[in-house]
């Protein structure tokens, strides 16, 4: 009798975990949904982060907010999201250099590049762009390799900041090609460029985002372009690749990942949802007019860029000496 | 004749009934939060931010940019009445306005800032659609060592121009400097007094020095004060300025919008250094200069004029280039980026009806200020009267919402009420905190472009002294320091006396 009261109640408790399970994922979203983006507003991240939020908002039938932590070069706002509570309601996005190049060269993070969080697909990318100013004597990339050469410690370049992803191209850039450009770090790309056109620094290394708009009015000479194919913003513009150093590739790319523990239901309903946005035009012509591409893909495609790219820029910061600490 | 061609496209842009009411909620609520002290534009704009989703780019732009040079009228009118500075860059009204105030002639200074903000502001408004892009490339062509000198010049005209102890000054604009060490290192990546707090990583913000120092700083002395001394039994006297007056500000009012424009269009100038530079400016071309700081009619209007031109140029680099000069600006790029436009060379040439609409909106937005600050200054003044333990617990939660609003920060609200007490200190200690606030803005772009300078020179200082707009400011700062000499020499003789 007792064994079967407590077999029945065993059973009944079972049913109830069960039942709300599966009401938990079938609920969600109960609340609205957070992407948390580790700048301020402005800016390709955010951008991103909007637009699929909009299309995110109409999916779900819950409105999704963009929500800005910027700071610590990215680390508050992942450290933010990763310590979070796993019910789908908080969600990060991710930018490069937040899990491929910030674990190399800081070494205090309280949280784990790849076990904090559960990818869930990526987003969109944009290619990083070679420029120089007007007046560098250089016509081409191959010719600017040259010039570094034979004036050794004139030539320089600028960047939106020490340890961006847009520093760590221009480092290996430096490192594959051997020329010898003096990386001047500044804070953001709007100074970054600016120095550039002025001419105070003589090459500007930045995201096809920013620099297409200058390129295009003529403003500076676009040398080169880190993509496998070129873009259709910049026909003209070779990729490095053509010019000879095959396999030179720096994307930057922003992805969406939520804290580890998050239920997979929810994780394959957010995957669905942001590649049936991804394939709508309204969101390609958003994000194009920002010289950005969609760039949907499956969680694990997601965590394999994460995990190639962090190989390779651990190479270059080694290689170069970028510390944090 | 392109000018006016453009012109007239602006015209009809700006002149459609939901621009002009988005024009006017702008520039009302930029007047209610520069009136207000503690809450600035950049608090107020980055709060708005989500509303404008729902607007269209024109709207949204119209309306931002219009809290912006709303808030430089708005200002003024606390800096004169209460001796506050509504906004920052009405830091130097107080001098000159409040001591207007205090000899009744507070209508008149109130009247001679929004004229001298008008006309200074109509008149960059022309320059800004007339000569946008020779403009940006004098900006240009500044290199790091000609910004550093630029800066270092800044630096010394704050604290030439404090009132009262030139030893405190010096000390506050020190006290400045290091403040603004706070964060990583921008070439090293070091972290400087952060004490291991992530928080402190990105530095500590603006807003919560300002907010503190200025804001709740301010409310807690005010608080000792006796209430009776509050603007509620003020006079305003006459409004509008008698012919001696006009006399007396109208080559101050153009000196002012032509220094302002000119330091606007320069990264990191804008509207407060240009109040700062016209003063500084009046002080030394007036005959009596012992007036100044006494209710001079010409330390009131010029700083006002500056300010306002220098709000409408920094506008060039934005729309010309797509390069932010401040912070109201970067949340203008991102405002522009919401709306799928990228701000760049590329947008007066695309959507020549955002563009020319944006620039005669403001004109239009400074012709509703003349109308909202003239006549309905009175309204305004209630606004200061309204009795003070309704009015501080207000304007403190509109401080917490700003300061966390800024970067969803609980810490800086918290770092907000400590910089909050150290303002309360420096009253009682009197110490003037301008100069404190200009070095912290002014020093680490000091670094930054010191060290860039060196880095690009490859350790050679003489870039310094070898670029000529360096050579020129460098000059300008000896010029300043001999200039200033004198008064040093008085000072100590005063202190000599009191022996």
């Amino acid at each position: 009798m007792t064994t079967t009261k407590t077999a029945l109640r065993r059973l009944l408790g079972l049913t109830a975990l069960c039942a709300s399970l599966l009401a938990g994922a079938a609920e969600w979203p109960s609340q609205p949904v957070k992407i948390v983006v580790p700048y301020p507003p402005g800016g390709a991240a955010d951008t991103v982060a909007r637009i699929y939020a909009d299309a995110l908002s109409g999916a779900l039938g819950q409105s999704v907010l963009v929500d800005n932590r910027p700071g610590a070069g990215t680390a508050i706002a992942a450290e933010y999201v990763a310590a979070a509570p796993a019910d789908g309601h908080t969600l990060a996005l991710v930018p490069t250099g937040q899990l491929t190049v910030l674990p190399h060269i800081v070494q205090r993070l309280k949280f784990d590049p790849e076990k904090s969080f559960a990818p869930i697909s990526l987003l969109a990318y944009t290619s990083v762009v070679f420029a120089a100013n007007r007046q560098v004597p250089a016509q081409s990339l191959t010719e600017l390799v040259e010039l570094a050469r034979s004036r050794p410690g004139e030539l320089s370049y600028s960047s939106s900041g020490s340890g961006t992803i847009i520093h760590l191209a221009g480092e290996y850039f430096r490192l594959t090609s051997g020329a010898d450009l003096l990386h001047v770090p500044f804070k953001g790309s709007a100074p970054a460029v600016t120095a550039v056109l002025g001419g105070s620094v003589d090459v500007a290394v930045d995201s096809l985002t920013i620099l297409a708009p200058q390129i295009q009015a003529g403003k500076l000479k676009g040398l080169a372009i880190a993509s496998r194919q070129r873009s259709p913003l910049l026909p003209d513009v070779p990729t490095v690749a053509e010019l000879g150093y095959p396999g030179f590739e720096v994307t930057s790319w922003f992805g969406l990942s939520a804290p580890a523990a998050t239920p997979q239901a929810i994780i394959e309903r957010l995957n669905v949802e942001i590649a049936k946005a991804a394939a709508s035009p309204a969101v390609q012509e958003k994000l194009a007019a920002q010289g950005l591409v969609a760039w949907p893909s499956t969680p694990e495609a997601f965590a394999e860029q994460v995990r190639s790219d962090s190989a390779k820029y651990a190479e270059v910061v080694a290689k170069s000496h970028i510390t944090f600490d | 004749m392109d000018l006016w061609a453009n012109l007239a496209v602006g015209f009809e842009a700006a002149l459609t009934w939901s621009n002009l009411l988005y024009c006017l909620i702008g520039v009302t609520l930029g007047t209610l939060v520069g009136v207000l002290p503690g809450l600035g534009p950049v608090a107020t704009i980055a709060m708005l931010l989500p509303i404008t989703y729902g607007l269209s780019p024109a709207e949204a732009l119209i309306m931002l940019a219009g809290i912006y040079y709303g808030a430089q009228y708005g200002g003024s009118t606390t800096a004169i009445l209460v001796n506050l500075p509504g906004e920052s860059s009405s830091v130097v009204t107080c001098l000159d306005g409040h001591a207007m105030a205090r000899q009744g002639r507070a209508g008149v200074a109130l009247g001679i800032a929004a004229i001298g903000s008008f006309v200074a502001g109509s008149l960059a408004i022309l320059l800004v659609a007339a000569a946008s892009t020779p403009l940006a490339e004098f900006a240009l062509s500044f290199g790091p060592a000609d910004y550093f000198s630029l800066m270092l010049l800044g630096l010394v005209a704050a604290v030439v121009l404090a009132q009262g102890d030139l030893l405190k000054a010096l000390a506050m604009a020190l006290l400045g400097l290091l403040l603004g060490l706070v964060g990583v290192d921008v070439n090293s990546g070091e972290e400087r007094f952060t004490f291991g707090l992530p928080q402190l990583a990105d530095g500590i913000s603006f807003v919560v020095i300002s907010m503190g120092i200025f804001g709740i700083g301010e409310i807690i002395a005010n608080l000792e004060r006796d209430e009776s001394r509050s603007p509620l039994s003020r006079q305003l006297g006459r409004l509008l300025p008698t012919r001696d007056d006009y006399r007396r500000a109208w080559k101050p009012v153009l000196r002012g919008a032509g220094l302002g424009s000119l330091l606007g269009i320069l990264p990191g100038g804008g509207a407060m250094l240009s109040s700062f530079a016209s003063y500084l400016v009046e002080k030394r071309l007036a005959r009596d200069p012992e007036r100044f700081g006494q209710g001079a009619i010409e330390g009131v209007a010029g700083p006002e004029a500056a300010n306002n031109a220098g709000a409408q140029t920094s506008f060039i680099p934005l729309l010309v280039m797509g390069l932010p000069s401040n912070a109201v600006m970067a949340l203008m790029v991102g405002a522009m980026m919401i709306h799928g436009i990228v701000p760049g060379p590329q947008v007066m040439g695309e959507r020549p009806e955002l563009f020319w609409g944006l620039i005669v909106s403001m004109w239009v937005g400074n012709v509703l200020l003349l109308l909202l600050n003239l006549p309905l200054v009175g309204i305004w003044v209630r606004l200061l009267a309204v009795p003070y333990r309704l009015l501080y617990p207000a304007i403190l939660l509109f401080c917490c919402i700003g300061v966390y609003s800024v970067n969803n920060s609980l810490f800086d609200v918290l770092l907000t009420v400590l910089f909050g007490l150290l303002g309360y200190l420096l009253i009682k200690l009197r110490c003037e905190p301008a100069p404190l606030l200009l070095g912290f803005i002014l020093g680490p772009l000091m670094e930054e472009h010191l060290r860039r300078a060196m880095l690009l020179s490859r350790g050679d200082p003489s870039v310094f002294v070898t670029r000529p707009l360096s050579l020129t400011l460098l000059l300008t700062l000896g010029l300043v320091l001999i200039l200033c000499l004198p008064r040093l020499r008085a000072t100590r003789q005063a202190a000599f006396s009191e022996d």
